[in-house]
C-alpha cells in the first residue's frame, strides 16, 4: 500500500530515514490502507494468507495482495491453471516495481558439518539446485542463467519482470529485507494496534518513534 | 550444641543441593531478571548499565500494554477464574450427596486437565471458527443446530473489547473439573455430625447448606480462586497456539515473550515479567503463609 | 479425600434426580463434545473430511491420517519420553528426600525453608526466562534435552517436596523413632523406613511430573533445538495454524494426548491425589 502509494523512493526512504513516517504523505497513503482494510474481513493482523487465498478460490472474495508463493499454493495444492482459474495484476501503483525477498541459508562460524553445509550450499546456489527448488515453492531463482523453461505460466512473467533493467527493486518489510528484527517488531505492534484502531497518524508517529528507538 | 547440630546436619545436607539448585534458578534468577529490568539491554549482547526504572515508566504509557495487555487480562482472569469456580461449585454440589455413576461423572469432568493447552488451543480454534453461512462449523453451527442461532459469535476474532474472554472456554474447559474435585472434598470434609445436628434441629436441606457447609467451604474457594488467578496470569501456551499476534488476545506473558526472543527488547522483557511476578506475588505470598501457618496450628 | 461410609441420604423428591442427572449429563457433553470432534474428525478418511462436517459421523473408519501425521511427530514424541521420564523420576527422588528431611528430621527454619521451596512453584516463567536463556546458553545447556530435564527437575522439586512432606507428616513418629532408637542414622532411616513406604507417594508424584514435563511448551520452545523439540513444540508447528488441513490438526493432537490421557486413565486416582497436593491440600 505504502509502495503503492509513495512510489518506490519513497517507500525505500521510509526504512533509511529519508521519509518522515509523520509525514503528510504517508498519513494519506495509510488513510488509503485504513478505507482498503474497511472493505476487507481482515480483524486481525495476523491474518493468514492461505485462509484469504481460500476465499478468493471460493468466490467469495475478489483478489488478494499476496507474493510469489500464491502460485504455487494456486498452481500446486489447488490444482488451478493459470489464465484459466486464476490471473495477477500489480498492486495499484507499483507497475514496473519488485517488491523482493529472498529466502537465505546462513554458514554459521563454527558449524559442526562444515563440509557437508557448504556441499548443501553449493547445491543451493548451483543452476540446478534453483531450478529444482523455485519451481515448487513458486519463486523464481537469484542465477540469470537458470533454465526459462522451467518457469512457466505466472513465473515466466515474475521472472521478466524481475530480470526488466527497467524495474526498481524494494525490499519487503514482513519478510526482513528493510527492517532489522527490533524495528520489525515493533511494527508489528504499531500494525497490530492499528488494524484495531484505525488512527493513521497515530500509527505513523509510533512507527517513527520505533525507528528513531531502533536505529 | 553440636550434638543437636549432628542430630539435625545430615538431613540439611540431603536437601542442601535442593535448595542450593531452587536458589539459584528461582531466587536468583528472579533477581537477575529485576536487575535485566533496571538496564537498556536491548538486541543480542547484554547491556549491564543502569537505567532505573525508566523501562517501567515507559510501559505505562506503551499502548500495546496499557490499553491492550493489561485490559484484555483483565477482562480474561475475570471470565475465567468466575467461570471455572461457577461451574466447578455447581458440579460439586450436584455429585456431593452421591449419585449412582459419581466416578464416571469425575472422570469425565477431570480429563481435561491431562491435555496440554497446546493440544486444547488446537482443538478449541476449529471449534470457535467464526465461519458464517455455508462456511459456519464447530460450537456456532451446533449453536444453529439447537436453534440458538442468534448466539452465533465471532469468539476470539471478534471485533469486541470482550474477544479475550473466549479464550476462557477453553482454559474453563481444562480448569473446571478441577475446582470441582477441590470444592467437593471441601464439602465432604464436613462432618456428617454437623449437618445431622442441623436436620435435628428441623433445617432444611438447602438451609443445612447455607448455614453448616457454606461457611467451611471459604478456604477451599480461597484456594480455587489464588491457583486460577496465578494459572491465568502466567498462561502462555494457550494463547499463543489458538492465534498468535492476535493482539485482541495479546497478554502480557505474549507480549514479553515477543518483545524479548523476537525483538530482542530484553531488558523490557524482564519489566514485564517483574510486574507479572508482582501480579501473582501478591495473591501467592499471603495464601502460602496463611497455609503453613494454618497447618502448624492443627 | 475422605469418603464416608453408609451415609445417610435424605430422601428426594424422584423429579428432583432426574433433574440432578439430567445437568450431570448435560455438564458431561460439555466436557466431552471436543473429544468426539476430536475423535471422529480423525478417524474419518482424509477424503471425507470437511471442518463444516465436522460433527458428522464417518462414512467409514480409517487411520489414514494417523499415517499422515505420525513420521511429522515420530521425533517429539521420542523426545518427549526421553525428557519426560528421567526428569519425573529424578525429581521425584530428590522430593522425597526433600519431604522426608522436612518432616521427619526437621532442622531449625525447616518451615521458612518450606515456604521458600514452595514458591517456585508458582512464580510465572516469565521471570526466570531471560536468565534462563542466557546461563543455558552459557553453559551450552541450550538446544538438547539435558538442560530442558534439568530445568524439569528443578522446577518440578517444590510440588515433589510438597507430595513427600505431606505423605511423610501422615507417616507415624513412632516408626522413625523406633529406627532411631536402633541406631539408624538419617541416611539410613529414610532408605530403610521411609522409603519403602513411600510407594504411593512416588505415583502420585511421578505421574504429576510425567504429566506437566510432557504438557510443557515454555521451557521445551525456549531451550531446545529443532531436532530436540518435545512433543508440544512439534504438534505446535505442524498443527498450530488454520493453514494445516483439520484432519491432520485433529489427528496429531490426539497423538500428542494420548500418554497422558492414558496415564490419566490409568491411574487416575494417583493424579487427583496430585491435584490436591498441587492445592496445598495433602
Amino acid at each position: 500500500m505504502l509502495l503503492g502509494e509513495l512510489g518506490p523512493d519513497k517507500y525505500t526512504g521510509l526504512w533509511t530515514g529519508k521519509t518522515d513516517w509523520k509525514s503528510a504523505e504517508v498519513t494519506a497513503a495509510l488513510d488509503t490502507f485504513n478505507k482498503v482494510l474497511a472493505a476487507s474481513d481482515i480483524k486481525s493482523s495476523a491474518a493468514d494468507w492461505q485462509p484469504a487465498a481460500d476465499r478468493v478460490i471460493d468466490g467469495a472474495a475478489v483478489y488478494t495482495v499476496m507474493g510469489d508463493w500464491l502460485d504455487g499454493y494456486l498452481g500446486r495444492a489447488k490444482k488451478l491453471t493459470f489464465k484459466t482459474d486464476y490471473d495477477v495484476a500489480a498492486s495499484p501503483g507499483s507497475s514496473g516495481v519488485y517488491d523482493f525477498l529472498s529466502d537465505s541459508f546462513t554458514l554459521p562460524i563454527g558449524a559442526k558439518h562444515r563440509a557437508a553445509a557448504e556441499k548443501w550450499l553449493t547445491e543451493c546456489g548451483s543452476v540446478q539446485g534453483q531450478d529444482l527448488f523455485n519451481p515448487q515453492k513458486g519463486s523464481i531463482p537469484a542465477r540469470t542463467d537458470a533454465d526459462k523453461a522451467k518457469y512457466q505460466n505466472y513465473l515466466a512473467t515474475a521472472l521478466k519482470d524481475w530480470q526488466d533493467p527497467a524495474t526498481k527493486i524494494v525490499g519487503s518489510l514482513t519478510h526482513g529485507v528493510v527492517a532489522n528484527n527490533a524495528f520489525g517488531s515493533e511494527i508489528d505492534t504499531a500494525l497490530g494496534i492499528f488494524v484495531q484502531k484505525r488512527d493513521p497518524a497515530a500509527f505513523g508517529a509510533a512507527i517513527a518513534k520505533a525507528y528513531a528507538d531502533t536505529k | 550444641m553440636m550434638r543437636r547440630i549432628r542430630a539435625w546436619g545430615p538431613g540439611l545436607v540431603l536437601i542442601l543441593p535442593s535448595l542450593i539448585a531452587l536458589a539459584v534458578f528461582v531466587y536468583g534468577f528472579l533477581g537477575w531478571n529485576i536487575r535485566v529490568s533496571l538496564s537498556s539491554w536491548r538486541g543480542l549482547a547484554p547491556a549491564h548499565d543502569f537505567v532505573g526504572l525508566r523501562n517501567y515508566i515507559a510501559l505505562f504509557s506503551d499502548q500495546r500494554f496499557t490499553e491492550f495487555d493489561v485490559p484484555n487480562i483483565a477482562i480474561f482472569t475475570l471470565v475465567f477464574v468466575a467461570g471455572s469456580l461457577a461451574i466447578g461449585f455447581v458440579m460439586a454440589l450436584l455429585l456431593d450427596r452421591g449419585v449412582t455413576g459419581e466416578n464416571a461423572f469425575r472422570s469425565v469432568y477431570l480429563f481435561p486437565m491431562a491435555i496440554s493447552f497446546i493440544a486444547t488451543a488446537i482443538i478449541w480454534r476449529w471449534l470457535m471458527d467464526n465461519g458464517s453461512g455455508e462456511s459456519e462449523t464447530g460450537i456456532n453451527k451446533l449453536l444453529a443446530g439447537a436453534g440458538l442461532g442468534a448466539l452465533h459469535s465471532d469468539w476470539f476474532k471478534s471485533g469486541s473489547r470482550w474477544a479475550i474472554a473466549a479464550i476462557a472456554l477453553p482454559a474453563g474447559w481444562s480448569l473446571s473439573g478441577y475446582v470441582m474435585s477441590l470444592f467437593l472434598a471441601g464439602m465432604r470434609g464436613v462432618p456428617e455430625e454437623l449437618r445431622e445436628a442441623a436436620r435435628v434441629d428441623g433445617a432444611s436441606e438447602p438451609r443445612v447448606f447455607w448455614h453448616v457447609v457454606r461457611p467451611m467451604l471459604l478456604p477451599v474457594m480461597m484456594s480455587a480462586v489464588v491457583i486460577l488467578t496465578h494459572i491465568s496470569l502466567k498462561t502462555f501456551d494457550l494463547f499463543y497456539a489458538m492465534d498468535q499476534k492476535n493482539i485482541k488476545i495479546d497478554t502480557p506473558a505474549l507480549y514479553m515473550w515477543f518483545t524479548t526472543f523476537d525483538g530482542g527488547f530484553y531488558a523490557r522483557g524482564a519489566a514485564i515479567a517483574t510486574l507479572l511476578l508482582l501480579g501473582v506475588a501478591t495473591v501467592i505470598v499471603p495464601y502460602i503463609w496463611y497455609s503453613v501457618r494454618v497447618e502448624r496450628r492443627r | 479425600m475422605t469418603r464416608r461410609e453408609g451415609r445417610i441420604r435424605a430422601p428426594s423428591a424422584p423429579y428432583v434426580a432426574t433433574a440432578r442427572y439430567l445437568a450431570l449429563f448435560a455438564f458431561a457433553c460439555f466436557f466431552l463434545m471436543p473429544v468426539y470432534a476430536l475423535l471422529v474428525t480423525a478417524l474419518k478418511s482424509p477424503a471425507e473430511v470437511s471442518v463444516v462436517r465436522m460433527w458428522q459421523w464417518p462414512h467409514e473408519l480409517s487411520l489414514d491420517n494417523f499415517g499422515i501425521v505420525w513420521p511429522k511427530l515420530r521425533e517429539g514424541f521420542a523426545n518427549s519420553v526421553m525428557m519426560a521420564l528421567p526428569a519425573s523420576v529424578i525429581s521425584s527422588l530428590l522430593g522425597a528426600a526433600n519431604g522426608f528431611v522436612l518432616s521427619k528430621w526437621r532442622f531449625p527454619g525447616a518451615d521458612f525453608a518450606f515456604s521458600l521451596i514452595l514458591f517456585g512453584m508458582f512464580i510465572p516463567y516469565q521471570a526466570v526466562l531471560i536468565p534462563m536463556f542466557q546461563v543455558m546458553s552459557y553453559t551450552h545447556l541450550r538446544g538438547g534435552l539435558l538442560g530442558l530435564i534439568l530445568v524439569h527437575v528443578i522446577y518440578g522439586l517444590p510440588i515433589t517436596t510438597l507430595i513427600f512432606r505431606s505423605y511423610f507428616t501422615g507417616i507415624s513418629e513412632e516408626l522413625i523413632e523406633a529406627a532411631k532408637v536402633d541406631g539408624a542414622g538419617m541416611l539410613r532411616t529414610f532408605i530403610h523406613v521411609a522409603l519403602p513406604i513411600a510407594p504411593p507417594a512416588f505415583a502420585v508424584s511421578m505421574i504429576w511430573q510425567f504429566t506437566s514435563a510432557w504438557n510443557d511448551f515454555l521451557f521445551g520452545v525456549l531451550l531446545t533445538n529443532k531436532d530436540r523439540w518435545p512433543i508440544t513444540v512439534a504438534l505446535n508447528n505442524i498443527a498450530g495454524s488454520q493453514a494445516v488441513p483439520f484432519n491432520e490438526a485433529m489427528a496429531s493432537a490426539l497423538l500428542a494426548c494420548l500418554p497422558t490421557l492414558a496415564v490419566y486413565v490409568l491411574l487416575g486416582r494417583f493424579f487427583m491425589r496430585g491435584l490436591m497436593a498441587g492445592a496445598l491440600k495433602g
